[in-house]
């Protein structure tokens, strides 16, 4: 008996120690992670010369007119590129539950070889289309339209999420639509009226990764928009100014990083719930 | 479930998925033939091209540069498929022993949130970090230790660390996520059955955890292995592959051959190059490591 109580307080003792080391552990983590952001905001709103003799020292006196002065700066990209991604966001979705749905739920000729066709899509690796596409987007006469950024974003963004929709769909249970067979729904009124609003969550899974994806990209729109600073979109505002030497205003470069950074957030962070569960059911099926 | 086939050829399917593959078709497989095709001619900036054999390849080969950049290639995709392996995993752990159901939700979000942020605005971050006269200097010359300060992205012996180190500890949003679907995936019986035979912690993660996490470490693998290949938006927004060649690798050449010089034929040969050491890698990698892999 007293030997048992001894050992129970023994691995207690050890728990417990795991348990403080593994809390320990995490904030570490969760603290190394942000601090580069910790440091940008702080960057944000301190003066050049702040940023410079005191790189660490938290803003005193806080410079806002680096917000002001940033937003005037980074205004039209950041529209240019909510456009670009609205726009292929909204064909990427629309040709991700059409073909999860064929994949998924429909019998055809092919099936199996178009399906290993668009897998191998992915072991393309992005450099390599980069000059085709190029030509490619010239021959079309594109070249300065945000159509040659669209148009490859579709193109490219869509087989995850086709992968993910067609497991989605797959899953779904065989009465559900039997009953709207049964009812007289033809092919295209149980897409639309059943399997396509059961999707939603699997539709902003997807949705999420692929503005994140593109909101992100910056070597692609340097090589195809290069008239003029209107048309660029934010990331390459923000890629091109780095590529130049310059003694740029750190502080008002900081606070458009965070202008910037925003919207993607504002977007994203309410449906963040769904992309987590999308994720992790996709994790499971797939 | 004996119902009749339907013999009749539908189009409805067809249909469905004709949008994917006419976008597929002309961006992707007709890319590819057309930069296998481009890589044995001489094409430039222009439409005009001539065909040119092997030329390009041999002058590949015989390039020194082109060598390094593959001993380049393969610290950075050692090490980054290391960091989002390890770390992602270790959040994961450390996470699912997180009891508190709020504080676990919390955790979860926060791990994720990173991922939003611009991947160029993380990088220009760390550049700063990096820079030579505040960032990490600042920190060491306060602790007094000057020696150790230098300019980090512009020192060759120190500079493809550098690059590797940014973003560090890379919890990367969604390996993490897809790490924690595993653990969570294993099942609660197998959980309390393990508690009620008095396995600790660290048991429950070596015995448990880890044999039943090897397909998402695989997937993890095969996903990172792609990315850090195919990628190279890290090295241009950093060095750009300097200083000199110190952090050159194959994709940054190709597209400085191709963008900066307008060879476009001799660019594609390294594309090729590329594809055909992606392919290899991921198609072996599967067999050799995750042999078990290969029952499902």
């Amino acid at each position: 008996m007293a030997t048992r109580t001894r050992a129970a307080k023994r691995t207690s003792f050890w728990s417990l120690l795991g348990t403080i080391f593994s809390r320990i552990l995490i904030v570490l983590l969760l603290v190394a992670t942000f601090f580069p952001f910790a440091m940008l905001i702080n960057m944000s709103l301190k003066s050049n010369l702040k940023i410079k003799q005191a790189f660490f020292a938290p803003p005193n006196p806080v410079k806002w007119a680096n917000f002001a002065n940033a937003w005037e700066f980074v205004k039209q990209p950041i529209l240019n590129s909510l456009f670009v991604c609205a726009v292929s966001l909204v064909c990427i979705l629309v040709m991700v539950s059409l073909s999860g749905y064929a994949f998924g739920r429909m019998e055809f000729k092919g099936k199996n070889l178009l399906f290993t066709l668009l897998l191998a899509v992915l072991m393309i690796p992005y450099t390599l289309l980069i000059i085709p596409n190029y030509r490619i987007i010239a021959s079309m006469g594109l070249l300065n339209n945000y159509l040659a950024l669209i148009l490859p974003y579709i193109g490219g963004q869509q087989v995850f999420g086709i992968i993910l929709a067609r497991a989605f769909y797959a899953s779904l249970p065989n009465e559900l639509f039997e009953a709207a067979r049964l009812d007289g729904a033809d092919e295209l009124q149980s897409y639309l009226r059943i399997a396509l609003p059961l999707s939603a969550p699997t539709l902003i899974t997807v949705g999420i990764t692929v503005v994140v994806s593109m909101y992100n990209d910056y070597i692609w729109p340097t090589l195809v928009l290069t008239t003029g600073d209107k048309m660029k979109t934010f990331c390459q505002i923000v890629f091109n100014n780095a590529a130049g030497n310059g003694a740029p205003d750190l502080g008002l470069l900081a606070a458009s990083f965070v202008l910037g950074t925003i919207p993607l957030l504002a977007v994203t962070i309410p449906l963040l719930r769904y992309y987590t569960q999308g994720i992790l059911a996709g994790a499971i099926k797939g | 479930m004996a119902m009749p086939k339907r013999t009749k050829f539908r189009i409805t399917p067809y249909l469905f998925i004709a949008p994917t593959f006419i976008l597929i078709f002309i961006f992707s497989y007709y890319a590819v033939f057309n930069a296998i095709d481009l890589s044995f001619t001489d094409a430039s900036v222009g439409f005009n091209k001539s065909f040119v054999g092997l030329e390009n390849y041999k002058k590949l080969f015989a390039n020194a540069v082109f060598w390094t950049t593959f001993k380049n290639q393969a610290i950075i995709t050692v090490t980054s498929i290391f960091n989002n392996i390890f770390f992602p995993l270790l959040a994961a752990e450390l996470l699912f022993f997180i009891r508190n159901r709020k504080l676990a939700d919390i955790t979860k979000t926060v791990f994720v949130i990173p991922m939003l942020v611009p991947s160029i605005v993380t990088i220009l971050t760390w550049r700063y970090l990096y820079n030579n006269d505040f960032g990490f200097n600042t920190l060491l010359n306060s602790v007094g230790l000057e020696s150790l300060a230098r300019n980090w992205l512009n020192d060759p012996q120190v500079a493809i660390w550098a690059i590797i180190l940014v973003g560090f500890p890379y919890v990367s949003g969604l390996y993490f996520l897809i790490f924690h679907a595993g653990i969570n995936g294993i099942g609660t019986e197998i959980f309390e059955a393990a508690l009620i035979d008095g396995v600790n912690n660290l048991q429950m993660v070596t015995k448990i955890h880890l044999p039943n996490v090897i397909p998402y470490i695989n997937v993890v693998f095969t996903l990172s292995l792609i990315g850090s290949l195919s990628g190279f938006g890290l090295v241009a927004a950093t060095t750009g592959g300097g200083p000199g060649n110190a952090t050159m690798i194959p994709s940054m050449l190709m597209y400085q051959v191709a963008f900066g010089e307008g060879n476009f034929g001799y660019a594609s040969a390294i594309g090729v190059m590329l594809l055909l050491i992606i392919m290899v890698l991921t198609l072996s990698t599967r067999k050799i490591i995750f042999p078990s892999r290969e029952e499902s």
